[in-house]
């Protein structure tokens, strides 16, 4: 009887042990960067927390490196450059998988890469980002077939790309999202659906589907498959999609939630004095979208009046506490050419020195174009989703523009999904909008007025500024090439205001203190491979 | 139809008198003076059936403080901001997320919130929106309610039947998906028609409202029908009614002199309750962002934009949820009160 008490009791022991040995095996790390993703599928996706998934789940030819080094060879392990700069051939790794176990080939590369300029699949960045390789543009527009895309497969692991003109960043633009490679059968099996359940994921990258609950949680493990498996810290990383603010705070003070990118925005006090608050910069800028097709908005005296009106330093100081900078450009600073000169040290756009002078120029706009005191002017609508500043923004924002011209703003408040959608489409007359920098370079921001960018949602339109900017990206000399991008975004931003920047971004967040091993990069990317707590 | 009166005569006692030791006289025969006529038929002063009801009423503690405390809620919401130095919309520079404070710089009593707007001056705005939306919507569904209920119990057989299915088809559409659609539908020519410069003091309160409005208009009678055609058909057998009709008079007669009032009773007490319902679907509906639209408050957006750091600054939450429920609290304590006073089966 003793014997057998001894033995229960052994027993017990050794489960107890194996217990806890489990649970140190796949601690979780439990992060929230946003509600419900629009999309997971590389090519569809357009959204910053869409993006930050896809790092986690597929790998591109380049990558951002999760220990903070910058663009690293990711699937493939060397690359040559032809001396014009013009073909770049890129050697795929051999043990490159899928996480289904099949192997990582040039085919799925040249598949992917003509997904994304195919206008059949409608790939919001098709314009964007397919303008750098030959034809992408043309194609992307109908203009050609998709079989003209400069993209050829040498063979198996080997592909080369041929370029429109040389690009000092195009390693950079290898290391975006809409190039992670996805695979031909899954995604024509399946349709739309194949990015949404484990079953049917199948990606590349360090990390792969365990589950995906709709508005609950995403779940991503180590791919087994995956070249350096064995150097993933992080071994689970489960991804809350809440939208609630003050839910996000109550699961981390619950200890549901290790980070998270947003909080109750009237808490920062008490988060900052807790220490769970933290910042660092970002290359974004956060602006109003005018959509420039819409009556009033069609003349550029009215949108200048309207971008005059605003006091970006009130709002950065009183509506987001100094979190987020004022912006006098819509390009920010931080954008540094690789011969030292920043973009930062031309002349703002929009001069933001003398707020009352600019109400007065603001008013004596409108009343040349039509609108004396907004007499008038009809209401218009200022859509916005509602997470952290955004309404308090709109407010203030409204606010300003009754006191200064006397107009009637009215907010609309959407979900975010059907917000991104009704921006696309140009549905908004005046909505929220931003841009957090994809690569390090100011094209990547001011691409977003040219007419023929799918990102482009003020709808802007004009043949000289397309030409500036084509000129700018044709020029191999750094000075020129941000000379000219300067000169284009004067033109657009700030003689015929197609937009209004309001303040530039921040990354902040909330942690609790444990976490560390988390790489943020200004671009947005916010990579957990590293992650421990 | 005062039936209640005639129970009140008391009549005065009967003097007990031994039919066999009766005796006469003269003076017996005489005839009653004037004053002792008066004192055979009325001991007591008739009270009508709304004077029963307000002394029911009057005695009912609860209900008279509750009855206070609407008026008080009243004077708050449309008196109080005409004495306050702020507009509901005016953000201070330098003012922003103040906590209740009244001293020589500052004037503000419940704070101001993170665009330097005066909680107070809000606050009042925002009880002023939710009780005209209760009052207004409300008086909708009691005409629409009424007369449709009272139509249908009078008119009964096919008509009835007719009108009672419409009944049941809107009962069953959901509020909230009217409300939204009704929002897409009428937003834009909503729009138009304010900037041509109509009902300019409506184009503050948003196209939302407006469309909480119609809603109500076109939703909420249904029940208000359906039991004022109950009344009806239990009424419309009466005996008065028959009477009038044998007098000739119109079915439109009938329904609204005899057959409304008879059950006005119950039509007051259901609006009573129906005005916390109302505000509290308003309330509900500003805090899903589909009620008033910004900058104008109602209780239920205060609650909603406080909830952003009601950590840090508890009374932006708790100020206008205890307004909002000390509303409701006390309609429906009003509410209970007069059902005990209007209704005669009550009475001790």
């Amino acid at each position: 009887m003793k014997k057998l008490f001894a033995l229960v009791l052994a027993l017990a022991l050794a489960l107890s042990l194996a217990v806890v040995a489990s649970a140190e095996e796949v601690q979780t790390i439990n992060a929230c960067i946003g509600s419900q993703p629009e999309t997971l599928d590389p090519q569809l996706n357009s959204a910053s927390d869409g993006s930050n998934y896809i790092k986690h789940l597929f790998e591109g030819l380049m990558k951002y490196d999760w220990n903070g080094e910058g663009i690293v060879l990711g699937a493939a392990e060397s690359y040559e450059v032809s001396d014009d700069g013009l073909v770049y051939t890129f050697h795929i790794r051999p043990e490159a998988k899928w996480s289904d176990g099949q192997d990582l080939t040039a085919e799925d590369f040249e598949y992917t890469m003509k997904r994304l300029v195919d206008p059949a699949t409608a790939a919001p960045y098709a314009g964007d980002m397919g303008k750098y390789l030959l034809n992408g543009l043309e194609i992307s527009t109908g203009e050609k077939p998709v079989d003209e895309l400069g993209v050829k497969v040498i063979d198996s692991k080997t592909i080369e790309l041929t370029l429109v003109q040389p690009c000092a960043w195009f390693l950079e633009i290898m290391a975006f999202p809409t190039y992670y490679p996805v695979r031909k059968d899954i995604v024509e099996a399946n349709g739309d659906a194949w990015a949404t359940s484990p079953e049917t994921l199948i990606g590349n990258g360090p990390y792969t589907l365990e589950s995906y609950t709709m508005d609950e949680e995403i779940v991503m493990v180590p791919n087994q498959n995956y070249y350096d498996v064995d150097k993933l810290a992080c071994k689970r990383i489960c991804w809350k999609l809440i939208t609630d603010p003050n839910a996000k705070l109550a699961a981390m003070r619950a200890g549901e939630l290790d980070w998270c990118d947003d909080y109750p925005t009237e808490e920062l006090a008490s988060l900052q004095a807790e220490g769970l608050f933290h910042t660092s910069p970002q290359l974004g800028t956060y602006y109003v979208n005018i959509n420039n097709t819409k009556e009033p908005f069609t003349d550029a005296r009215v949108r200048k009046a309207f971008q005059l009106a605003i006091d970006p330093y009130y709002l950065s100081e009183t509506v987001t506490q100094g979190t987020y900078l004022p912006a006098t450009d819509f390009v920010g600073n931080g954008f540094v050419a690789d011969d030292g000169s920043d973009f930062g040290d031309f002349d703002t756009v929009i001069d933001r020195s003398d707020y009352e002078a600019n109400i007065k120029k603001a008013q004596e706009l409108m009343a040349e174009a039509g609108y004396p005191n907004g007499e008038g002017f009809p209401t218009v609508e200022y859509c916005t989703n509602v997470s952290g500043v955004h309404l308090p923004t709109a407010e203030a924002l409204q606010a300003m523009w009754k006191d200064n011209l006397g107009v009637n703003v009215e907010i609309a408040q959407m979900e975010w999904n059907v917000f991104l959608a009704a921006r696309r489409n140009g549905e908004h007359t005046l909505a929220r909008d931003g841009w957090v920098a994809d690569y390090g370079d100011p094209s990547n921001l001011l691409d977003l007025f040219t007419s023929y960018s799918g990102n482009n949602s003020t709808f802007y339109s004009n043949p000289d500024f397309d030409k500036l900017m084509e000129q700018a990206a044709a020029t191999t000399d750094l000075h020129e090439h941000f000379a000219l991008m300067h000169e284009a975004e004067k033109l657009a931003v700030g003689d015929e205001a197609c937009c209004i920047p309001v303040y530039y971004y921040a990354t902040t967040w909330i942690c609790v203190p444990e976490i560390n091993g988390v790489t943020q990069y200004p671009t947005g990317e916010k990579l957990f491979m590293n992650a421990t707590k | 139809m005062d039936k209640q009166t005639v129970n009140n005569v008391k009549l005065p006692p009967k003097p007990v008198l031994d039919p066999f030791k009766i005796k006469l006289t003269p003076e017996m025969m005489l005839p009653a003076t004037k004053e002792e006529r008066e004192q055979l038929i009325m001991m007591r002063e008739s009270i009508t059936y709304w004077q029963d009801a307000m002394r029911r009423l009057r005695a009912n503690k609860v209900a008279m403080v509750c009855l206070a405390l609407i008026i008080l809620i009243i004077l708050f919401a449309f008196v109080g901001p005409l004495l306050m130095p702020y507009t509901y919309d005016q953000q201070i520079r330098g003012h922003e997320r103040l906590a209740p404070v009244i001293n020589s710089e500052f004037f503000h009593p419940f704070g101001t919130d993170n665009l330097g707007r005066d909680l107070c001056v809000r606050v009042m705005i925002g009880t002023r929106i939710s009780l005209v939306i209760g009052v207004v919507s409300t008086m909708f569904i009691v005409v629409i309610g009424v007369l449709y209920g009272a139509i249908s119990g009078f008119a009964g057989g096919a008509v009835d039947m007719v009108m009672m299915r419409i009944c049941e088809i809107i009962y069953s559409i959901p509020t909230v998906l009217i409300i939204i659609l009704l929002n897409i539908v009428l937003k834009e020519p909503m729009q138009r028609f304010f900037d041509a410069g109509h009902l300019a003091s409506l184009s503050s309160v948003g196209t939302g409202l407006i469309c909480i409005f119609v809603t109500f208009a076109l939703l909420y009678w249904v029940s208000m029908a359906r039991m004022v055609r109950g009344e009806i058909l239990a009424l419309k057998n009466s005996e008065y009614v028959t009477a009038s009709r044998a007098l000739g008079a119109s079915n439109r007669w009938i329904i609204i002199k005899h057959l409304v009032p008879n059950c006005i009773g119950t039509v007051v007490v259901t609006t009573t309750f129906q005005i916390p319902s109302s505000i509290f679907t308003e309330s509900f509906l500003s805090f899903i962002g589909l009620g008033v639209s910004a900058p104008m408050a109602s209780l239920g957006s205060l609650v909603n934009d406080a909830l952003n750091g009601f950590q840090t600054a508890p009374y932006r939450l708790f100020i206008p949820a205890i307004v909002l429920a000390l509303i409701i609290l006390a309609m429906n304590q009003l509410g209970d009160g007069l059902r005990d006073a209007l209704d005669p089966k009550m009475r001790n």
